[in-house]
């Protein structure tokens, strides 16, 4: 009934009395499955970190230290995991002291208390559920195993299919130069109108390649989180690289006290660089002023960039952070609709959580956190 | 002092790519033998050809891109520092990507320059100036 790797689906035990544990194996003996036998609560734990379906427990095995390493075991589990435990609680009748023992227990994790003394079948069905429990945790497992392998596969194809592209367009841009040059006189107007085109979109296309390879970038951002940085920096470095559009635009901008945070840099950098250049790029007629700011809130860091732009219509405030989501056209307003995505993905993967607030022909407010 | 005419092996096998470093050799008015080798594969054996006979001239440099058939650049500049008779010839190594492991490799592997292929004509030619000081 459960096929599994043996490690994965057996059944331990731990009584301190080897006369309960043998009778306990034998219990077990009669069903399909593995019965394991821990001489104490040392074996037993080296024999859940290689692989258990669940453990039964003698309450009197476990004394308060135990009950504390089983809770620190069980509460560092991967995710998918949550191994039910079974405890054979002492016999008697329930005084305030089986109760509040039995209370602390619960706080150990996923447990189903049995009472003493319990019939066969009652062991057997108790460790047939848990069993049972224990195998859809590793189906959990088996997919979410496949869906980070897809993630990557994908990651890995933007990665490439970015890179590889690059080297064609190079070549289109190079040779429509060479034609522009030396036979752009022979081209006359209407010739000279086509090429112009071609230029134009190797150039977007290059911006939408680039885009695409900081988005894949942004997916492939592992889960340990780097050590704290002062955010001001990679605001500078942001700012430094927007000089051109800023001194253009003769936007103002104004900077508050930023923090230490815990995220790379450059992608940091990124975020405000996507930010305030959309902040600068989507502006009205009016001196275009932008105001960045972070403040601590209880969990997290809150940062925010505020503009007086055009701002976003209601119904399109979500939509904007989806991958080649525009609002605008290219004539109105280039670009490639990567920018936000790009915002939201790093983000994310800093388990922050990113947004607008906004007023049409007012300005917009972009707001994210990133966990203190 | 230079030699009357250097030779300069090629390993490209984008031909697009291959007028352009002709075009720049020109345009700095370079008197080289241009030799064009066009997989990592035919790179190596011409490797191990040189190796193995004492008599054959080695080229002065060579111009090999990251992106190969069969072979990529990289492996056959590990090849190339590996050999008897090519170890020490300066080599040029070409890419249109910016990923910085492929510098970082680059580097590590021997290469005494990184020439990231540029997307604007007058730019590729700059690789003209760059074999020059190879051979200044």
């Amino acid at each position: 009934m459960f096929r599994r790797s043996s490690l994965e689906m057996r059944v331990l035990i731990l009584a301190p009395i080897g006369r309960d544990a043998r009778l306990l194996a034998n219990t077990l003996a009669e069903m399909d499955v593995e019965p394991k036998i821990a001489e104490n609560a040392e074996a037993c734990f080296a024999m859940l970190a290689e692989g258990a379906g669940t453990a039964l427990l003698a309450e009197e095995a476990l004394d308060p230290i135990q009950v504390r390493t089983f809770s620190a075991w069980l509460s560092a589990q991967p995710p998918w995991s949550d191994l039910p435990l079974l405890i054979l609680t002492r016999s008697g009748r329930p005084t305030l002291d089986s109760q509040r023992r039995a209370h602390e227990l619960e706080t150990i994790g996923n447990i189903t208390l049995i009472e003493r003394p319990a019939r066969p079948e009652t062991v057997q069905s108790s460790v047939r559920a848990a069993l049972r429990a224990r195998m859809r945790q590793y189906e959990i497992r088996s997919s979410q195993e496949a869906l980070l392998r897809a993630n990557a596969d994908l990651e890995q194809f933007a990665y490439s299919a970015s890179h590889d592209l690059r080297e064609p367009l190079r070549s289109i841009g190079i040779y429509s130069d060479l034609l522009a040059r030396d036979y752009g006189d022979s081209l006359g107007q209407k010739g000279s109108l086509f090429l112009s085109h071609i230029r134009s979109s190797v150039t977007r296309t290059e911006i939408l390649l680039s885009d695409l390879l900081a988005y894949a970038h942004a997916s492939s951002i592992s889960d340990e989180l780097p050590p704290p940085i002062e955010a001001a920096g990679p605001v500078d470095a942001a700012l430094e690289n927007l000089a051109g559009a800023i001194q253009e635009s003769g936007a103002r901008i104004d900077v508050g006290d930023m923090p230490a945070v815990r995220i790379r840099k450059s992608h940091l950098e990124q975020v405000f660089q996507n930010l305030v250049g959309n902040a600068i790029k989507y502006r009205r007629e009016e001196p275009v002023h932008v105001r960045l700011a972070a403040r601590r809130e209880d969990t997290f860091w809150l940062f925010w960039v505020e503009d007086n732009g055009i701002g976003i219509p209601a119904e399109y405030r979500e939509t904007v952070f989806g991958i080649f989501k525009r609002l605008h056209t290219n004539a109105a307003y280039s670009g490639t609709g990567m920018g936000l995505a790009i915002c939201q993905r790093i983000i994310e993967r800093y388990r922050g959580r990113i947004w607008v607030e906004s007023e049409l022909g007012r300005g917009s407010k972009f707001l994210f956190t990133i966990p203190a | 002092m230079p030699t009357p005419r250097s030779s300069i092996v090629l390993v490209e096998d984008n031909e697009t790519d291959v007028y352009l470093v002709r075009e720049a050799i020109a345009a700095h008015d370079l008197e080289v033998e241009l030799q064009i080798i066009e997989d990592g594969e035919k790179a190596i054996a011409f490797i191990s050809g040189i190796d193995a006979d004492e008599k054959r001239a080695s080229p002065h440099l060579f111009l090999i891109d990251i992106s190969l058939p069969r072979i990529d650049g990289l492996e056959v500049l590990g090849c190339l520092r590996r050999s008897m008779r090519c170890a020490s010839i300066p080599v040029v190594i070409m890419t249109s990507s910016d990923s910085h492991s492929d510098r970082v490799n680059a580097g590590t592997l021997g290469a005494t320059v990184f020439f990231r292929k540029p997307a604007g004509y007058e730019a590729f030619l700059t690789l003209g100036a760059i074999i020059k000081e190879q051979f200044g």
